[in-house]
């Protein structure tokens, strides 16, 4: 038993986002052939549109799409309504960084980058097949945070991790994205053991505390316990900067430049 | 304060302590068993405006400590469950608390050796008790007993707990700051390009400045939309049966401002 992941309701609804009528029909036709529930977008405007009805779990985007809006904005938006929405870039500019940057710096969830034109439509099927799963499972431990707290998202991934162990790579994997940060277990488990010596200090401290109590002795257990604390705290601030997408000094950098060529104002 | 559909209400760079005590909406039916109190979470994260009672910090303040995998939030029993079984799953002793609140206290009793008792926020005015002294929450009067203890047994200087305070409004405050600054920067440079009519360089760099404005006053908007004080996983139903009462506490909704999403 698979803690009933496989019984979530996630559709297995496509959209392909892409603007050369012939590529997009023919897509959209193999992968109905396969099974699929499939929409299509023939710009960007549209593909939010339909992505906001909200239908699509995965999303083939392409990058160059006409109309003023590119398929990493598409993606933004999309994903600003539908932070599910998993996204399969297939595109002919894969390896342009300015694209990668801004997915980026977007946090767009993009399970893959497919090059233009596709070889073989197969190949695209164990990728559908993986994001879908994905999304079916971030549904799940939302559904889990609603209603079964306390039990928080990155808890539940270890214990469902644990109790099936095929999925424990993707399970990894979705933990990651979750968290956004590049922590490793070592850092992990370092939190753990400071965690353990300052719950034995908070213990120690509870038991000693009282009139007979030695106060140099308590001071001293104090200090230990704000030692730890402060080092677990830098742990983790190592990786609170990631979740933000504003430089502030890059802000203060683009006032000033500004500034100076429109005259000091 | 009412929020409209396209409205996000965001939390303040700094939460002060509550101005007045915080009076329960919610009436949850009463649950049993070893740890019926769980079913009380919905309520709870509602009743408490997704803070903890004690020291105040929200849920997206703890978001960082994700990382370690353990729960953030939990429910605690003001009256030990030890000394008061009757108090295990009575709504009213439970109160919605951060991981490190939760642990400092453990076992330290509501009244300790010298008489001092345990504080609580829906009997007590916050304010009056506790102020912010360099991002850290401490006792008001060193002479209040009470208080004093209260910070000692939740630990409210744990640096932890402050430097996610000071995180936070450091955050807020330069993301406010920048898009105060900014605020008409784009028609300023338009106004720019028209009287540089003929000079294109000059368009082309108000163009693309313009442009950069725009994008950096997003990322700074977006930034500050993550400290929405309803969380996106907000509980849409609770053990109260109806969901009239799902808005935050009177006390931290005054203190927010809003946002357009």
């Amino acid at each position: 038993m698979a803690l009933g992941v496989a019984e979530v309701e996630v559709s297995r609804r496509l959209l392909i986002v892409e603007d050369e009528e012939r590529s997009r029909e023919a897509l959209a036709s193999m992968l109905k052939r396969r099974g699929y529930e499939v929409q299509t977008a023939s710009n960007g405007a549209t593909s939010v549109r339909r992505a906001g009805r909200g239908s699509a779990s995965v999303v083939l985007m392409d990058l160059v799409l006409g109309n003023g809006m590119d398929g990493i904005e598409a993606a933004r938006l999309i994903q600003r309504h539908n932070p599910l929405t998993a996204f399969i870039v297939i595109t002919a500019h894969r390896h342009e960084e300015s694209y990668h940057a801004r997915a980026k710096q977007h946090k767009l969830r993009i399970e893959a980058w497919v090059d233009k034109p596709l070889d073989d439509v197969d190949q695209l099927l164990p990728i559908i097949e993986k994001a879908l799963r994905k999304v079916e499972l971030l549904a799940h431990l939302e559904r889990v945070r609603v209603k079964e707290e306390p039990l928080d998202s990155l808890s539940y991934l270890r214990a469902l991790a644990d109790f099936d162990p095929s999925i424990r790579g993707l399970a990894n994997e979705v933990r990651d994205e979750l968290v956004g940060s590049e922590a490793g277990a070592g850092e992990q488990e370092a939190i753990m053991q400071i965690r353990s010596e300052i719950d034995g200090l908070y213990d120690e401290f509870w038991r000693l505390v009282g009139p007979d109590s030695d106060p140099a002795h308590l001071a001293r257990l104090r200090e230990r316990l704000r030692e730890l604390q402060n080092q677990e705290a830098d742990i983790v601030e190592q990786h609170a900067e990631a979740r933000f997408s504003f430089d502030p000094s890059q802000g203060r950098q683009l006032i000033e430049e500004t500034r100076r060529r429109l005259g000091g104002k | 304060m009412t929020v409209t559909a396209s409205e996000v209400a965001v939390l303040p760079s700094v939460t002060l302590p509550w101005a007045e005590e915080i009076v329960r909406q919610h009436r949850p039916k009463p649950a049993g068993g070893e740890r019926g109190y769980r079913l009380y979470h919905e309520c709870l994260r509602w009743e408490f405006g997704f803070c903890c009672a004690f020291c105040l910090l929200h849920e997206v303040d703890l978001a960082a400590y994700e990382i370690v995998g353990t729960a953030l939030f939990h429910a605690e029993h003001f009256r030990l469950r030890s000394k008061d079984p009757g108090a295990l799953n009575r709504y009213s002793n439970c109160f919605y608390t951060c991981c490190f609140c939760n642990t400092s206290r453990g076992k330290a009793p509501n009244e300790d050796s010298l008489g001092r008792s345990l504080l609580e926020p829906t009997t007590r005015v916050w304010s009056e008790a506790f102020h912010l002294v360099d991002d850290e929450l401490r006792a008001r009067d060193p002479g209040d007993g009470d208080a004093a203890y209260t910070a000692l047994a939740y630990d409210l200087g744990d640096p932890r707990k402050t430097r996610r305070r000071r995180a936070r409004r450091e955050y807020i405050e330069k993301r406010v700051k920048f898009l105060s600054e900014t605020r008409g920067a784009e028609d300023e440079l338009v106004t720019f390009a028209i009287k540089m009519s003929g000079d294109d360089e000059a368009i082309k760099w108000a163009r693309e400045r313009a442009n950069k404005f725009k994008e950096m006053r997003r990322l700074a908007t977006d930034d500050l939309l993550r400290f929405r004080a309803v969380p996106r996983d907000r509980p849409t139903s609770c053990r109260c049966g109806h969901n009239g009462h799902h808005r935050l506490p009177h006390v931290l909704s005054q203190q927010t401002s809003r946002l357009v999403d």
